[in-house]
């Protein structure tokens, strides 16, 4: 990375994987509360 | 020997002749089965939206069997030997080593492919795509298997040996390039997969033959998926050369760190194959620690490489964007990617496709918990038409307008069709991927002819919601099919009417 000015560090793509773990836990978080709902303990 | 080439006019590339007639063969064939595969497909989506129903229920498993087949395993191997030479006496410069070897790897898949093909249509193996025990086909259809299989193991063995031969005649120095890497890891794997398919199926075919008396169907059923799921992860890596080629290729862009992008293939031969074992979550053949173990944890060093690789691809065209002077803002780069390129928006389908939809599902789906919810759901297929035919069959489609110049030697036909081609097939497959992983959600089953269950005792209903996506997930499926046949029209019509480029010997 050291032979890229600041211009060219891929500032968007670290916003880009932001958004994609954001989906991950989203569509984690759906799963698993899905999973509780049908599948009670106790 | 006097080896026959020429120079590629736009990337100054040798091509050796008998490299390029087979990876003209290969890639032709593979654009075949992939127009069967798409109207089979078509005839699924029609039958699944429960108001048109259009197939009777054998003719549905029937026809679903060959679409899988015709789609994972034809489609998808013969391309893959069309990239093998590609990266390996293409991108090498070199000659192909072994071309006898290399035809009978192309004759034997094709050989292979045509009596499964013709044994499914006779309805001599209505055992779909994973024919597990105790269902069993004809035994001319687990012949035409391993066939099949043989012929892509001898393609892998072109494909060092000309790797071989390019570094020991001096061809190249140092390191392979990351592309023709990828596709080396891609084959490395391929030759585990192939092994694992040569124990669950040759004592299958000896079953069906009646040599052998019985089967165990929870050893098949292992064996069978480290051939079934590793053979996708042969696409992946050879997906992901793709990727890196198409990069350089549409904005001239370099990876940031190639000892990054070379781990992360290193990641995939070291731990792909132990993820195949989520096929068996729900059987009762494997311990809880066991399956917790494999998909709570090893599974995750395989996703770590898919991880990096899908950080690394946007951020290289990202780097490369901004040293064309697209350095506005966070996105200022993206806005002026190269849109109307095939080649592109095709990549950016297949990566988005392949991590958003398809790889954030497959992490979710494969954990052992929520496996129980999903696994024979339409969750499922949703996830692996992501990853497949988004990622994929996307990438591969995204290099076919490359080829068609280098190797075919036609400027490609239609080109405003084909600017349009990549937005109408991803985004047909984006709404069916999504609407089948929705519709998945509320119970629906996969491998269905008829979820209403009408002939049965008690009757299914799974409310307006379903039906609405069921519509949807069609609807999608035939946005797809139209943007898959422009592909493979595209590709004929480049074939037989495309502009000739003039060559230098």
């Amino acid at each position: 990375m050291a032979e890229h000015n600041d211009e060219h560090r891929p500032r968007g793509t670290v916003v880009l994987i932001y958004i994609f773990l954001a989906c991950f836990v989203i569509f984690t978080y759906l799963n698993w509360k899905q999973l509780s709902d049908v599948w009670t303990v106790g | 020997m006097n080896w026959k080439f020429r120079v590629c006019p736009t990337t100054g590339l040798k091509v050796h002749d008998s490299a390029e007639t087979l990876i003209q063969v290969n890639a032709v064939t593979a654009i075949v089965f992939l127009l069967v595969g798409g109207a089979l497909a078509l005839l699924m989506v029609l039958t699944r939206w429960q108001v048109v129903h259009i197939l009777p229920a054998d003719y549905f498993y029937r026809l679903l069997t060959l679409h899988g087949i015709a789609m994972l395993v034809a489609w998808i191997i013969f391309f893959e030997m069309a990239v093998l030479y590609f990266a390996s006496a293409v991108l090498l410069s070199h000659r192909l080593a072994v071309p006898w070897l290399a035809w009978t790897q192309y004759i034997l898949m094709l050989v292979g492919a045509a009596m499964v093909t013709v044994m499914v249509l006779m309805g001599k193996a209505d055992v779909m795509f994973t024919s597990y025990i105790p269902l069993q086909a004809h035994h001319m259809y687990y012949l035409g298997v391993i066939l099949f299989a043989v012929g892509a193991i001898l393609g892998c063995i072109v494909f060092f040996a000309t790797v071989t031969s390019a570094k020991v005649e001096g061809a190249y120095e140092g390191s392979l390039s990351l592309v023709t890497y990828g596709a080396a890891a891609a084959a490395i794997i391929a030759i585990l997969t192939l092994a694992h398919g040569a124990i669950a199926l040759i004592p299958t075919w000896l079953w069906a033959l009646g040599v052998i008396p019985m089967m165990d169907p929870e050893a098949y059923i292992l064996m069978f998926w480290g051939f079934g799921h590793s053979s996708q992860q042969i696409n992946l890596c050879a997906m992901i050369a793709i990727w890196y080629l198409l990069g350089t290729l549409t904005v001239g862009s370099k990876p940031i760190s190639e000892k990054y992008c070379r781990t992360a293939f290193l990641f995939y031969i070291l731990f792909v194959l132990i993820p195949s074992e989520h096929h068996l979550l729900v059987d009762p053949g494997l311990s809880a620690a066991h399956k917790v173990w494999n998909t709570g944890y090893f599974m995750h060093l395989a996703i770590l490489a898919s991880m990096m690789h899908a950080f690394s691809v946007p951020a290289y065209v990202e780097v490369a964007l901004r040293k064309k002077g697209y350095t506005k803002g966070l996105f200022g780069w993206l806005k002026e990617a190269p849109w109307g390129n095939p080649a592109f928006s095709s990549l950016v389908f297949s990566v988005v496709g392949f991590g958003f939809l398809g790889g954030i599902s497959g992490v979710v789906y494969g954990t052992e918990q929520i496996n129980i919810i999903s696994h024979n759901t339409l969750r499922i297929p949703g996830h692996f038409h992501a990853t497949v035919v988004i990622g994929t069959t996307m990438a591969f489609m995204g290099v076919t307008y490359y080829v068609l110049p280098l190797i075919f030697k036609r400027e490609v036909a239609f080109p405003t069709a084909a600017r349009w081609q990549p937005y109408i097939y991803g985004t047909g497959m984006t709404i069916f991927s999504v609407a089948m992983m929705f519709v998945g959600g509320f119970g629906v089953p996969r491998r269905h002819w008829d979820i209403t269950a009408a002939d049965a005792v008690f009757q299914l209903n799974y409310g307006p919601v379903v039906n609405i996506g069921l519509a949807i997930t069609a609807i999608g499926g035939i946005l797809a099919a139209i943007g898959g046949l422009m592909y493979c029209l595209i590709a004929v019509a480049t074939l037989l009417i495309g502009k000739k480029i003039p060559q230098e010997a």
